[in-house]
């Protein structure tokens, strides 16, 4: 296996993760306790990536941020660099296509929570955010963890955007799912199949946790 | 005193409309009784700002809790009220002292031990405080959610049917017993029972919410 691309890899995934975990929590806990009527065109919206082909988010992710766009102006002027054909590039368009990944397993989490137990809190004194720290996550947890680990194995192996976004530049933007199609180009079936192997040996691994969690939460 | 008249609609469900006035600076209980789906639960929640009325107000003394009208709104949090749910609603994850400990953050540590291992032998439950609430009895876990209500000296306290957990034996025992700790408190208690006994034993005053059609 390519060292560059296990190690590129696992930074994407790790990063899309983090920054799924900020803005997926709070995303997902208003979803689980607003009682607003449109609640469910934000549910779609969130839903949508994992319907639209890749190509099409990748799509319109590369020629949001491209140099023209005003996201890509405005990256363009802080950093001096484009978002297309880069890391930074590739890692908004996994944490775009892995949105629903983090924050319906969240939803799901919160949804299950007495909601007595917050007001609970409430009447006795604590706040909405210190009710989230002291009750909401403490009970919650497997189902973020889950939502969590959900996220790191789908990010890892991210395809068509990270392709269409980053094009496959080894050691920048050549992730592991993108080498075994370069392998395969190459007529190089022996490589292509070790990497595979790792990548349902780990794919695995990351379903059992997932579902052990489940599972252990339903008994609880 | 502590005054109020609201009124709210739920969709595709009865109109709930109700008030009542009670003295709001010593012990006095307030048993709001009627039948069920009459809006006894709904009443208590907007007494503790845990629901918006669509119309009508919560006065607390001097202090105006809620005036729909006015559009003032006061949080949970800053009223200063128990509310004992009817179930336990224990924090899951917490002992039973830290569930009772729980409104007592910003008190030192010795203080807060004090109150809690106060509270527990008073409500005959000291010897349970490091269990789970998933160890306990249906009977245990209402004394917790007391002590845990009682703890950080509400201003008012709000009770929806304290006592429905128990068996009826049981009952018997606890009703006279409730109203002793209570007392303790000195302060006014609204409490919500369909149970006639109940409210003979324990009610200062009966207020009787209006059946809705």
């Amino acid at each position: 296996m390519d060292a560059a691309a296990v190690r590129l890899t696992c930074t994407l995934a790790a990063a899309t993760t983090a920054v799924l975990a900020v803005i997926g929590l709070p995303l997902a806990h208003w979803l689980a306790t607003s009682r607003w009527r449109g609640r469910f065109l934000v549910e779609s919206l969130v839903a949508l990536p994992l319907v639209l082909p890749p190509t099409v988010l990748g799509f319109f992710i590369l020629v949001g941020l491209g140099p023209r766009s005003p996201v890509g102006r405005l990256y363009e002027a802080a950093t001096g660099g484009t978002l297309p054909f880069s890391f930074a590039g590739i890692l908004v368009a996994s944490v775009v296509s892995n949105l629903p990944f983090a924050v319906r397993p969240f939803t799901a989490a919160f949804t299950g929570m007495d909601r007595r137990l917050a007001e609970a809190s409430w009447c006795l004194g604590e706040s909405r955010w210190r009710t989230f720290w002291r009750v909401t996550l403490p009970t919650c947890w497997p189902g973020i963890l889950a939502g969590l680990v959900l996220t790191f194995a789908h990010a890892v192996g991210e395809f068509g955007v990270v392709l269409m976004v980053g094009g496959s530049i080894p050691g920048v933007t050549r992730t592991l799912a993108l080498t075994i199609y370069d392998d395969v180009q190459a007529l190089d079936y022996e490589s292509a199949a070790r990497t595979s192997l790792w990548l349902v040996a780990f794919a695995l691994a990351a379903m059992a946790v997932v579902h052990a969690l489940e599972q252990w939460r339903r008994r609880s | 005193m502590l005054e109020t008249q609201i009124e709210k609609r739920f969709a595709r469900g009865p109109v709930i409309r109700g008030g009542l006035r009670c003295p709001a600076d010593r012990f006095h209980v307030t048993v709001v009784a009627g039948p069920s789906g009459s809006g006894k639960t709904t009443l208590l929640r907007c007494l503790a700002g845990l629901e918006r009325p669509d119309s009508g107000h919560v006065r607390f003394a001097d202090e105006t809790w809620c005036d729909v009208a006015a559009r003032r709104f006061l949080p949970p949090q800053a009223r200063g009220v128990g509310f004992m749910f009817q179930e336990p609603a224990l924090f899951p994850h917490l002992s039973v002292a830290d569930n009772v400990g729980y409104g007592l953050r910003t008190h030192a540590v010795a203080d807060r031990r004090r109150i809690v291992t106060g509270l527990l032998d008073r409500l005959g439950i000291a010897r349970l405080a490091t269990r789970r609430p998933h160890e306990l009895s249906g009977g245990e876990q209402q004394r917790v959610a007391l002590a845990r209500t009682l703890a950080p000296r509400p201003r008012l306290l709000l009770l929806d049917e304290p006592l429905s957990a128990l068996d009826p034996d049981l009952r018997l025992d606890v009703r006279h017993q409730l109203r002793e700790w209570l007392a303790d408190c000195r302060t006014p208690v609204v409490l919500v029972t369909h149970d006639r006994a109940d409210a003979d034993t324990l009610a200062d005053d009966v207020v009787t919410m209006p059946v809705n059609v």
